[in-house]
């Protein structure tokens, strides 16, 4: 059975239509992308899923159920994770304020400590900044930030939007060694990245969204090598 | 629509003409002249709030200027009634410039505050300080104007205040309908875009707070005269309110919404008058509830009911007019149009220009690429003056840019667009455009407002210029329509569109293909070879790489806040710190971009 | 030198009602961009609710005059709970009448809508109690305090007591708890709290019913020194919007020095020229908002491009 299963999905703001039908799923294990250029769609169907917007039709199904439309915090207590588009760390309380606001719904108090330490270990930038108020982390710690905060709710589905947005190379690597790190913890991960090639390297299946439309569709390897892909988005 | 408006307005005329054969009663003859009088204040406070988008809960203080300046003038200089009329108008206006200061410097709350308190010093200072202004005691024996020597009666109160209202209106519409209205509605829908096409937003703010001052303090002095006495009761908080509930309940942004709202809420204050009780509750539930009922006011609901035809697209108005695009100057020699260095800019850690240095020069296409979160937009923004740099210089044509606002650097000749559109999205595609052109329709204030031939035929000229562009651009069929209901595609075409009318030398597009379908990026190539056949140098952020390959001569690229390459797009292409930045270092991309190079 | 601690006595008083309600406008601003313009109203039912409540328990009918001797401390706090709880109640129908339609919508209607519902309260507590005035005892009695010379109302001591807790309370629970952090991530960014988990709509609620609990508060707090009337606030309202405006509405902690400091400068200008005092206020407002746009506390706003 699917974790996430999408049916037909449009989304409109106002008289534009941003997403035109999409239909997708997601196995429960599975990193899988979706690429394609600015203004696609890409980060209304994570806001879709993680209910910030509300889809004009179609239908989103998580773990069988039905979740079309409902709202925000009533996703991340059913499980979905989300690390939005921009970050949206909250710049004025403490990287560690941050963290047990990422575990708001969650009610399980000393689990709730071991996790902030066990990011920390993952994330020792975070763990040197812990008191530090989050606006003033560079992009990279915010980045690493607003993915251990998605965490922190134990996510059965991460939505993972635009991880290398503004960083440098050498950070990006970094976040995708998280990233590979996540997946062998058994994370799923529905993750949107302008980086095609590193973000299909390290997913399972991808998917190619241009116009608010699914285009292709494959395993991240299928796509690599396709020569669409290759010329669109992958400058060759 | 002309016609209709010229034959209502006949119609009003005739209807007061008629007035003596009504058997009508003072009491009615007063309830008109309170409807001319809310008509008057709220017609103004209509270009501030509805057009200007600025509202203000301080209006009784400039109602009070015109009345205190009529009664003062009369009572204490025995000056002539006209002539302290036109003094009332004059130090309201004056009145205007000074709530406006303060005021173009704050929005929101703020703005909220300072007309607030803008009222209550006015009111406390009328009520205070007997000596001039006789507090609640007030002044008596104001004079009232009179022709060939017979005092006003009540009736020539309602013809008087009946031709003011009439010639109010006909300013404030041949006003509105011009360059005037648009750039206010531009200030309130959009200000980053309308500074861009190069209007000051201070300074029409300040202009609309004028506007609305001169008509706020005539109904004032006009009020202290009909009564012949006036004292510091009459001006009160909730009176601001009750002006602002004229406008937002008649229609604000509408050019008839102060007639329909100072005619519903005069009669209806009247009818309830009865019961006073009453009456606040209806007050207040008409403030709560006529919000959501009707979010346009009554002019709002009137017009959603009875939707006129829609103007159709004659393709004989365009060929009236010269399309920017015509333009065939010679080639531009190459010469640097721009050069910016060192240019810097942070916010808290994050420092997405990090002293960048680089020249544009004249004629050519220029691209800047980069991933997201680059700094791309972040530098665009500094070169149009949107964002003020931290260091650094930009000097175009030999002017230093830097620290500039943005409706100056536009003036200058800078145009651009914007990555998340900022269209003026309630107004049609040809008043975007003709807002492009603002700097060019040379109507004047006065010739405007008073509806001068020289204004319309400015005006006129603008309008074909401007069909003449849209139809070039393939919007001609279009013009008519808000630019929010365009198709997506054509909004971002739109947008072009406007930046060109305003004749740039420069022309600066973000992400001008963002979430455009292959076609529309294709045809977006071509008119950007038009564009820069036209002799408009272009710089121009993008994704897509076959675009940005197909139509620059000069690519720059910035990461991580640094230009880390620039030159022929040939050269940039087999840059290996480009394809390292842009396609991400890691291991398995590094063999990726090598599998693909 | 009297007069002026005196002065200062009694403006810390007020400065601290102002700093109560100008905390309140901070809470909802912070959380929606909007709050209640009609807040004056609302101090209405505060007072007037609880002085009924008192006369009843007294056996009188609700519209009387107390005597001293029938308000003690704790029937004073009693009532007081009562009339903030009524008033928080209040709040909530605030917030779905005239907020939840309007809020994120743009423009400023919400303004209007508040002030439309202030007019309907204040008119409905017209029709129950009368426009006359009820003179209130003080809880402490009304027997001038002399201290270092100085003649000192016990109720602006009460005041000043209850409402300098009330805000050191409300910023420890704003920078300690759970709600508290819940509520600045609300602030900060509704999305990205909505995607911790956080149910907005809820602390948005909440935060109108702080407001609205902390006017009722006011009311019954300054009773005693101005009389329970229909009319008392839109006057008090006003100044503390002002106390929020130049202290910066994005500050709580702003909120409440704008309210002392609003306070205090109302009672010293008194002093030399109790008609200037509204004129020198506001025209201070000007002038600070023109030199700092956001308040003395408050942060820039920014707009995205």
């Amino acid at each position: 059975m699917s974790m996430l299963r999408i049916d037909n999905l449009c989304v409109r703001y106002g008289a534009i239509e941003a997403l035109k039908g999409i239909s997708l799923h997601v196995a429960a294990g599975e990193i899988v992308t979706l690429i394609g250029g600015n203004g696609a769609g890409k980060s209304t169907l994570m806001r879709a899923i993680a209910g910030l917007v509300k889809p004009a039709s179609g239908a989103i199904a998580f773990e069988g159920r039905p979740i079309t439309g409902i709202r925000p915090h009533h996703c991340v207590r059913l499980g979905i994770g989300h690390s939005p588009e921009g970050r949206l760390v909250f710049g004025d309380q403490s990287v560690r304020d941050n963290l047990m606001l990422g575990a708001y719904a969650r009610d399980d108090a000393d689990a709730i400590a071991a996790d902030i330490d066990k990011y920390f270990a993952v994330f020792p930038r975070l763990a040197e900044r812990q008191d530090q108020q989050a606006g003033t982390l560079s992009g990279g710690e915010q980045q690493m930030l607003a993915i251990a905060r998605a965490l922190m709710s134990r996510p059965k589905l991460l939505l993972l939007d635009e991880p290398s947005l503004g960083l440098a190379p050498l950070i990006v690597r970094e976040v995708f060694a998280v990233i590979r790190r996540l997946r062998e913890e058994g994370v799923t991960i529905l993750l949107v990245e302008q980086m095609a090639n590193l973000a299909l390297a390290v997913a399972d299946r991808a998917y190619v969204i241009e116009t608010g439309r699914i285009t292709l569709e494959g395993s991240g390897a299928e796509l690599l090598r396709d020569e669409r892909v290759r010329s669109a988005y992958l400058g060759a | 629509m002309g016609l209709v408006h010229g034959l209502c307005l006949a119609l009003l005329a005739a209807a007061l003409a008629l007035l003596p054969t009504l058997p009508l009663n003072d009491f009615h003859l007063q309830i008109l002249f309170t409807i001319g009088v809310n008509y008057l204040a709220a017609a103004g406070l209509n270009v501030l709030v509805g057009y200007a988008g600025q509202k203000s809960l301080g209006h009784a203080g400039l109602f009070a200027v015109g009345a205190y300046t009529a009664a003062i003038a009369s009572v204490e200089w025995g000056l002539s009634p006209w002539l302290s009329l036109l003094l009332a108008c004059g130090l309201g206006a004056v009145f205007g410039l000074v709530i406006a200061l303060p005021s173009v410097r704050v929005s929101g709350p703020s703005l909220a505050m300072v007309t607030i308190g803008f009222g209550i010093v006015v009111e406390k200072i009328v009520t205070e300080w007997t000596d001039i202004f006789k507090g609640q005691a007030g002044l008596y024996g104001i004079s009232a104007p009179s022709i060939a020597g017979r005092a006003f009666t009540n009736l020539h109160w309602v013809w008087f205040i009946g031709v003011l209202c009439i010639l109010t209106h006909l300013m404030l519409r041949s006003l509105l309908r011009g360059r005037y209205g648009r750039a206010f509605l531009a200030v309130q829908m959009a200000e980053p875009a309308a500074q861009s096409v190069g209007i000051s937003v201070s300074r029409y703010k300040t202009l609309a707070f004028v506007v609305s001052a001169v008509t706020c303090a005539l109904a004032g002095a006009v009020v202290a005269q009909q009564n012949q006495y006036f004292n510091s009761d009459f001006i009160t908080f909730n009176l601001s309110i009750f002006f602002l509930v004229v406008v937002i309940f008649g229609g604000s942004g509408s050019i008839y919404g102060p007639l329909l709202g100072s005619v519903v809420l005069t009669l209806l204050d009247a009818w309830l008058a009865r019961w006073p009780a009453l009456q606040h509750f209806s007050y207040g539930a008409l403030l709560l509830f006529s919000l959501y009922l009707m979010p346009n006011g009554l002019a709002g609901a009137l017009s959603s009911l009875f939707r006129g035809r829609p103007t159709l697209f004659d393709p004989s108005q365009a060929d009236a007019g010269v399309s920017v695009l015509a333009a065939r100057p010679p080639a531009g020699d190459g010469n640097a149009l721009l050069v910016v260095s060192d240019l810097h800019k942070a916010y808290g850690g994050i420092v997405p220009v990090n002293r960048v240095g680089f020249t544009v020069s004249e004629g050519k296409v220029h691209a800047l690429i980069g991933p997201n979160g680059a700094g791309k937009t972040t530098l665009l923004n500094l070169l149009s003056g949107h964002v003020a740099p931290d260091g650094g210089s930009i000097r175009f044509l030999g002017q230093e840019l830097a620290g500039q606002p943005a409706h100056r650097v536009a003036s200058l000749g800078i145009a651009r667009t914007f990555q998340n559109l900022k269209l003026f999205g309630d107004l049609s595609a040809l008043d975007n455009v003709l807002l492009g052109a603002h700097r060019h329709v040379g109507a004047s204030f006065p010739a405007a407002l008073l509806g001068l031939p020289a204004g319309r035929r400015a005006e006129a000229r603008a309008r074909a210029d401007a069909l003449a562009l849209l139809a070039d651009l393939g919007l001609g069929e279009r013009a008519f329509e808000p630019a929010r209901s365009l198709p997506y595609g054509l909004q971002r075409r739109l947008e072009i569109a406007r930046a060109l009318a305003s004749r740039p030398k420069l022309l600066l597009l973000d992400e001008p293909a963002a979430g455009l379908n292959p076609q529309e990026t294709h045809e977006l190539g071509d008119v950007i070879k038009r564009i820069q056949a036209a002799g408009v140098t272009v710089l121009l952020i993008e994704h897509h790489m076959d675009l940005v390959m197909g139509i620059s001569q000069h690519v720059l690229v910035l990461d991580y806040g640094a230009l880390i390459a620039e030159g022929a797009p040939d050269a940039i292409r087999k840059n290996p710190r480009v394809v390292a930045a842009y396609l991400g270092a890691d291991d398995d991309a590094a063999t990726v971009a090598e599998s693909v190079a | 030198m009297t007069a002026i601690l005196q002065a200062l006595a009694s403006g810390l008083a007020l400065g601290a009602i102002y700093g109560l309600i100008a905390l309140g406008f901070n809470i909802t601003y912070a959380t929606t961009k909007t709050f209640n313009f009609g807040q004056g109203a609302f101090l209405v039912p505060g007072s007037l609710v609880g002085i009924s409540l008192l006369l009843l328990a007294a056996g009188k009918p609700h519209w009387g005059n107390l005597a001293p001797s029938e308000m003690t401390l704790l029937s004073y706090a009693l009532a007081t709970l009562a009339s903030v709880a009524i008033v928080g109640a209040i709040g909530v129908v605030l917030y779905y009448c005239a907020i939840k339609p309007f809020v994120g919508a743009g423009g400023l209607n919400w303004v209007l809508s508040t002030i439309g519902f202030g007019i309907i309260l204040q008119n409905a507590a017209l029709a129950v109690w009368g426009p006359a005035s009820i003179a209130v005892p003080s809880p402490l009695g009304n027997e001038v305090w002399r201290i270092a010379g100085a003649g000192i109302r016990p109720q602006e001591v009460l005041i000043a007591v209850v409402a300098i807790s009330v805000m050191v309370g409300l910023d420890l629970v704003l920078r300690k708890t759970r709600f508290g952090k819940a509520l600045r991530a609300v602030a900060f960014n509704p999305q990205a709290a909505a995607i911790v988990g956080i149910n907005v709509e809820k602390i948005v609620i909440i935060a109108f019913v702080i407001s609205s609990s902390l006017a009722g508060l006011a009311g019954m707090l300054i009773a005693p020194i101005t009389t329970a009337s229909v009319f008392i606030g839109l006057g008090v309202a006003l100044k503390a919007f002002s106390a929020a405006i130049v202290g910066g509405l994005t500050s709580p902690r702003g909120c409440m020095l704008g309210g002392f400091l609003l306070g205090i400068i109302e009672a010293l200008v008194g002093l030399w020229r109790a008609e200037m005092r509204e004129i020198t206020i506001f025209l201070l407002i000007i002038i600070v908002l023109v030199l700092r746009p956001g308040g003395l506390m408050g942060a820039r706003s920014v707009e995205k491009i």
